[in-house]
């Protein structure tokens, strides 16, 4: 009853999370909400089970695309970075997050990992699952890394065609 | 029926609902793909809460959970360089003032 309690309680805040990234005005503040949401989510992993989900919950979400949305920011409002954030509501997310390193340091969060469900196939127990079995996946993921970075700089390289056409007709005036 | 999948399920359910209506009110490009990836997280919620068993989560819902991440990720990566890109041609990101089909 306890460990169904902190689940329930764990998934209420990051729903309530949710609710604020989506509601709140201030983009900045937005941002800093998604991160804390995003690493609820991954103790959210760990518990039930999942602990490299959780890992990369961790990295991709709270890092690299807070990261990308920052960069986003910066470049298209860069305003806002200027504002100062509700000290009130930096230290209500700063003690999220020390919740969070504290219950993963002093193993809290190993104790509720009791689930009683039919046998799988754990992810923990035959690591190499990934390698063996799913080896495919991993190497297109690998190529939508790559396709992603292409289209990435494809989108934000200089628009020089417009330039050169501009000059060439420039040119062809002063002949004429 | 475990009891946490009476839990999880509906509340990854409601997480999918959130992201997609703040895609479908919201007017600032940023926050319709913060939106966006509030919807990928439900998604990811769901796929390892149905591969929930005794000792941990199944192995194949945690590999196509992984895969959903990346393509997540990547998604959000070429949307925000097409949220930049727009921003360098009209100037904004909000929605409504992205009528003119200039080029």
């Amino acid at each position: 009853m306890v460990e169904y309690l902190i689940h329930l309680a764990f998934l209420t805040l990051m729903i309530a999370l949710a609710f604020l990234v989506i509601e709140v005005k201030n983009l900045l503040r937005a941002l800093a909400l998604f991160i804390i949401m995003s690493s609820v989510l991954s103790v959210i992993f760990y518990i039930l089970g999942a602990p490299f989900i959780a890992v990369f919950q961790l990295a991709i979400y709270s890092g690299a695309i807070a990261v990308l949305f920052l960069a986003t920011l910066h470049t298209t409002k860069g305003r806002i970075l200027s504002e100062k954030l509700n000290l009130a509501m930096g230290l209500f997310l700063a003690g999220i997050l020390f919740v969070i390193v504290l219950a993963f340091s002093i193993n809290i969060i190993d104790a509720l990992r009791v689930v009683t469900l039919p046998q799988g196939y754990s992810l923990e127990e035959a690591p190499f699952f990934l390698w063996t079995y799913r080896g495919f996946d991993i190497i297109i993921q690998g190529f939508l890394l790559l396709a992603t970075v292409t289209a990435v700089v494809a989108i934000l390289r200089k628009k020089e065609g417009a330039k050169v056409i501009e000059e060439a007709v420039k040119e062809d005036i002063k002949n004429e | 029926m475990n009891e946490l999948f009476q839990l999880y399920i509906p509340a990854s359910i409601l997480l999918i609902v959130m992201g997609l209506y703040c895609m479908a009110t919201k007017r600032d490009l940023i926050k319709i793909v913060l939106g966006l990836e509030i919807m990928t997280s439900g998604v990811n919620l769901n796929l390892i809460a149905m591969g929930l068993r005794s000792n941990g989560v199944d192995a194949l819902a945690q590999s196509i959970a992984l895969i959903s991440m990346t393509i997540g990720a990547c998604v959000a990566a070429v949307a925000l360089a097409i949220i930049i890109n727009v921003f360098r041609h009209y100037g904004t990101t909000d929605t409504k003032q992205l009528r003119r089909l200039k080029w």
